[in-house]
């Protein structure tokens, strides 16, 4: 039965990689050390298959048939072509699709509906985070919510996600360890009027409850304290996967460093994994 | 709900492979979505603000800011007075 044996979150920006050396030099020793450190302990902890939350941006997804909630099942993922500053790693990245495929099933049984995708391919929500991690070498299955267009599904419904994809996890029996990513947030405001704006007090309020063991509270939030964060702030709901999958424990800060060449504060947590909810 | 063709075609020309069609025969390429002469005069003009009064998702107008090559204090300024939210549908849960 697979175990879950680290439980992440971490910012994520196009500007990671555009503008990579802005940022003053101990910003940048912060931030880099620190997802460094992460790419690192996923390794060390020996994690076979890692499970993203995350969230495409109109690159791979489109309004034609927009899911709420997908499933990547491939087994090799390249970057999208809409943003060619990426770096590729060669020969793709590799994806555990037989994982995927579970856990489109298990979300199923789970009486969740996900898209399942044997297109995709995987935009800067990913790309830029893991490429500061070093790009450890573990298959990923990317589980994608619609956070960019509306209609939204509520909070809850994310936090109720991460619930069923760790019962589903405790009891995989093709891999023994798991690492879980969640990408983006927090307030960051892309493409509107307020371009660049960080609101660290709405941070802050999102990152207490989530310091406490409380990801439950802002699962009830309504969308509209949600837009107070930005449309980025949007990217909330996969923190609250991955609180939830943890078993709403209290996170620990790794990282908040508001960044005004990044546009919003990185931030980077890690949440004991405590008994499934 | 956002409008789709204005989207579609903002989506579209984000990948360099239609972005090359649309630069090479911009007439030949319009016609294959449905357009006003307004959005249409909005995409080549680079005139951002019109394309957020017309809902244009702001992810694919940051796409778009890039590639016109317009900085970011000059897409602020466009912007300027406008809200967050209107038109895109009132709310991100709209």
């Amino acid at each position: 039965m697979a175990e879950v044996v680290a439980v992440f979150a971490a910012t994520h920006t196009p500007l990671f990689l555009l503008r990579r050396n802005d940022p003053a030099p101990e910003v940048q020793d912060e931030v880099f050390s620190c997802y460094e450190g992460m790419g690192k302990a996923m390794l060390d902890r020996g994690a076979e298959a890692l499970v993203v939350f995350e969230n495409d941006h109109l690159h791979s997804l489109f309004l034609d048939r927009h899911p709420s909630l997908a499933v990547g099942v491939k087994s090799t993922y390249h970057n999208v072509a809409s943003e060619a500053y990426m770096p590729e790693v060669e020969g793709g990245r590799k994806g555990d699709a037989a994982l995927g495929l579970y856990l489109v099933n298990a979300l199923l049984q789970s009486d969740f509906d996900p898209a399942m995708c044997q297109e995709i391919e995987f935009d800067h929500s990913i790309v830029s985070p893991l490429y500061l991690m070093g790009d450890p070498a573990i298959p990923i299955v990317p589980i994608l919510q619609n956070t960019v267009a509306p209609p939204l599904a509520p909070a809850r419904r994310a936090y109720q996600l991460g619930i069923a994809v760790r019962r589903a996890l405790e009891v995989y029996d093709k891999v023994e360890r798991v690492a879980v990513l969640a990408t983006g947030g927090p307030s960051h405001w892309i493409g509107t009027p307020e371009l660049g704006r960080i609101d660290e007090e709405w941070d802050e309020s999102v990152i207490a409850p989530l310091r406490e063991g409380n990801a439950k509270s802002l699962s009830e939030w309504s969308q509209e304290q949600i837009d107070a964060g930005g449309n980025g702030g949007n990217e909330l709901r996969n923190w609250l996967s991955a609180a939830a999958l943890a078993g709403d424990t209290r996170a620990k800060v790794l990282c908040y460093r508001p960044e005004p060449c990044w546009f919003l504060g990185v931030t980077a947590l890690e949440w004991p994994v405590g008994p499934a909810l | 709900m956002l409008p789709y063709s204005i989207n579609k075609l903002v989506h579209e020309i984000q990948f360099p492979d239609k972005r090359a069609e649309f630069e090479e025969d911009p007439a030949a390429f319009l016609a294959g979505f449905d357009l006003s002469g307004e959005e249409v005069a909005a995409v080549q003009g680079g005139d951002v603000r019109a394309l957020w009064n017309m809902g244009v998702n702001p992810y694919l107008l940051r796409v778009y800011q890039i590639w016109k090559k317009i900085s970011d204090d000059d897409y602020r300024s466009a912007l300027d007075g406008l809200s967050f939210y209107e038109p895109q549908g009132g709310s991100h849960s709209g």
